[in-house]
């Protein structure tokens, strides 16, 4: 134990010797202060604790307004943008050199030839390599979960979420830059291809929505207008007798965001080449991480579990439409219409994903010569 | 257990595009003496301690050291290594470094501090103890390294290309310590190709070239063999006394000259002519051959050859003070 304890500390002192480190520290440090510097009163929102303020009679203090932006702001910058690409690829720059470097002639002498096996090196940089994200993370989301007790006077554990969340996705590309790290010894090959990986991941998603924005277009005849939405809920009630059973594509592309007087157009069969172009991307994208759908999986908990508790009208306050019937009928339909790529898909061949390539690396790291 | 704290047969490395960088080495290495494994640079030296250490993977042949198939991991707790080019992590201080070493050998806490004090002392870094390892010297950080190396009480050491970059009062001292650590019974295994460091202090060597071990056994058996005389004279010789000498055959040097005969009849004409001159006799000694000589003769004043696939570009003198 002591041996894997001292390898860990080692990690530890590594990564504080880089400057990136710090960078990284400072800057997550940075955008949560300025996240608990947003602020509400009587007259409406303050941000930089107070240095500047927007009177807005929506926006006031305790009012629902207050409580949709300041969980907007969280939820699509902080969380959105932080969260989920500049923190992840700090943790990614911070962490590139780990590997490559332990594997260096004269370190590795240091290193390898004491009494931990290879595989007891390579879990203990692993380790302190998630540690480290687990560090900036925790430490990020203790900061806002403070910034929204003290400014919408909630505790809302739900923000919690995004620390594993965060750990996944970085886990997903990390053991693919670890991988690298291990084959070719070289930092920088290591970061520039996992970023075409991510980068590619991300493609194929595009793609796959494209693709099937298309198949769906391909399975209405816009020439022939059957009838009118004079209700949306119909609509949807009637998709579902049809069918026998809730599926994407029955007519919300156009249905969701319906209005009084909608045409409604003659479904016919769709593009079936279409549908081989999908299944072909889908499986392509299997083999993938798949971070988009863990971080939005988070920030369904954020909605659900807390604001919420469950219930449908604090959840229509989050999504920012006004509460009715008839718009939450049609986000069912929109869940069920990707439920093909559900939670547990995405974590399961996330997972599968990371376990292959950390079980292809810490092999190459166990049988290389150094 | 085995008389032989290595004993290896037929131990062999193959580099991927084919380079055999060890061709089978038969090699036993006696308990509590100090081995100097000499040869070029590319020799397959340093392949030889990492297969022992477990840095690389061997292509085959069998072996022990200290007794278990090579390559146990409690053994290597047994084990301290000083490898080439030690690179030591920057950020820590000369004494977080040996503590590092500890550590990772699992020694414990208590002990750590009180061995780390003494070696420390024993490498005379105490008072730089807490300066960062980027701050050091070359020979410092080697004095550091051979600190860590011994952290763990090793019965075997092993030493590659110790004094390189160490000052001659360094290396004085590293004489001092290897054979301290010889006296207390421990095993040291040096790699080296400055053959000047090595012969003062070695008890056995091997000579390697070429991935394969030409020569093998105690020094003073293997340099008995008498290369001749030296007759030493004070004063200068005359042009005809130097060129008689010259035709003879025999080396001048200042105020010696020097006779490859190992026989002292022959001595003597040459010591006639020098009292001739009315030059001062001062010394005639015996001639026997060097770490050096013996090195020549097997390998043959042989270049290095190219170095292996990974292996560091280094200066091809074989004997660089």
């Amino acid at each position: 134990m002591k041996p894997f304890l001292t390898l860990l500390l080692d990690s530890y002192r590594s990564l504080k010797s880089e400057t990136i480190f710090w960078v990284t520290v400072g800057l997550s440090l940075l955008v949560a202060v300025i996240f608990l510097s947003i602020g509400y009163d009587d007259r409406g929102m303050s941000i930089f604790f107070g240095a500047k303020t927007w009177e807005d009679d929506t926006m006031t203090k305790g009012s629902p307004g207050a409580y949709r932006n300041y969980l907007g702001i969280f939820s699509n910058l902080v969380a959105g943008i932080w969260l989920t690409f500049i923190a992840i690829i700090l943790a990614l720059i911070s962490c590139a050199s780990i590997f490559p470097d332990s594997m260096k002639e004269g370190s590795a002498g240091m290193l390898m030839t004491k009494s931990p096996s290879r595989l007891q090196v390579f879990l203990a940089k692993l380790t302190g390599s998630l540690f480290f994200v687990l560090i900036q993370v925790g430490l990020f989301v203790v900061i806002v979960f403070l910034a929204f007790r003290w400014r919408l006077g909630v505790w809302n554990f739900s923000l919690f979420w995004y620390v594993p969340a965060v750990i996944l996705v970085f886990l997903n590309l990390y053991s693919f830059m670890v991988l690298i790290g291990v084959k070719t010894r070289s930092v920088m090959t290591a970061i520039m291809l996992t970023m075409l990986v991510w980068g590619g991941s991300a493609a194929l998603s595009w793609a796959i929505g494209l693709v099937g924005i298309g198949y769906q277009a391909s399975q209405y005849d816009f020439a022939t207008e059957e009838s009118t939405v004079l209700d949306q809920t119909a609509v949807v009630e009637e998709s579902e007798a049809s069918s026998g059973e809730v599926e994407g594509e029955t007519g919300d592309l156009f249905s969701e965001d319906a209005e009084f007087g909608t045409p409604v157009f003659k479904k016919v069969e769709g593009d079936e080449s279409l549908k081989g172009w999908i299944d072909t991307l889908k499986l392509i994208h299997s083999f993938f991480p798949k971070n988009a759908p863990i971080m939005a999986a988070a920030e369904r908990q954020l909605v659900m579990d807390e604001i919420g508790g469950g219930g449908d009208s604090e959840r229509l306050i989050m999504s920012g439409r006004p509460g009715n019937q008839r718009n939450a009928a049609m986000e069912e339909l929109m869940e069920d219409a990707i439920a093909e790529d559900s939670l547990f898909y995405s974590i399961g061949t996330s997972c599968i994903f990371a376990f292959v390539m950390l079980s292809l690396a810490g092999w190459s790291f166990c049988r290389k010569d150094l | 257990m085995s008389d032989y704290a290595l004993d290896l047969s037929g131990i062999r490395k193959t580099y991927r595009g084919g380079v055999e960088a060890l061709k089978g080495i038969d090699l036993q290495v006696p308990q509590g003496c100090i081995y100097g494994l000499l040869g070029p640079n590319g020799a397959g030296k340093s392949t030889m301690i990492k297969i022992l250490t477990t840095l690389i993977r061997r292509s085959g042949g069998e072996g022990t050291m200290l007794g278990k198939p090579i390559g146990d991991r409690e053994t290597l707790q047994k084990v301290g290594l000083l490898p080439e080019h030690a690179q030591f992590p920057s950020y820590l201080t000369g004494r977080q470094v040996i503590e590092f070493a500890a550590g990772l050998q699992n020694v414990p806490t208590a002990l750590t501090r009180q061995r780390t004090d003494e070696l420390l002392e024993k490498v005379g870094m105490t008072n730089d103890q807490n300066r960062t390892i980027k701050s050091y010297s070359k020979g410092m950080k080697q004095r550091i390294g051979l600190a860590q190396a011994l952290v763990n009480d090793p019965q075997i050491i092993f030493l590659d290309e110790p004094t390189d970059g160490v000052d001659p009062a360094g290396r004085r001292d590293f004489r001092a310590i290897v054979r301290g650590l010889r006296d207390e019974g421990r095993t040291l295994f040096i790699n080296t190709h400055i053959l000047s460091e090595l012969e003062p202090i070695v008890d056995r060597v091997a000579i390697m070239t070429g991935g394969e071990i030409l020569g093998e056994g105690k020094l003073d058996e293997l340099r008995t063999e008498k290369t001749g005389y030296v007759v030493s004279f004070e004063g200068q010789l005359s042009p005809e006394g130097t060129a008689k000498f010259k035709e003879g055959g025999l080396e001048i040097e200042a105020g010696s000259v020097k006779l490859s005969s190992v026989n002292a009849v022959d001595t003597q004409p040459v010591i006639d002519r020098i009292r001739q001159e009315g030059l001062v006799i001062t010394g005639v000694s015996v001639q026997s051959q060097s770490l050096e000589d013996l090195f020549i003769g097997l390998v043959g004043g042989e270049s290095a050859p190219p170095p292996m696939p990974g292996a560091p570009v280094q200066p091809p003198s074989l004997f660089k003070a």
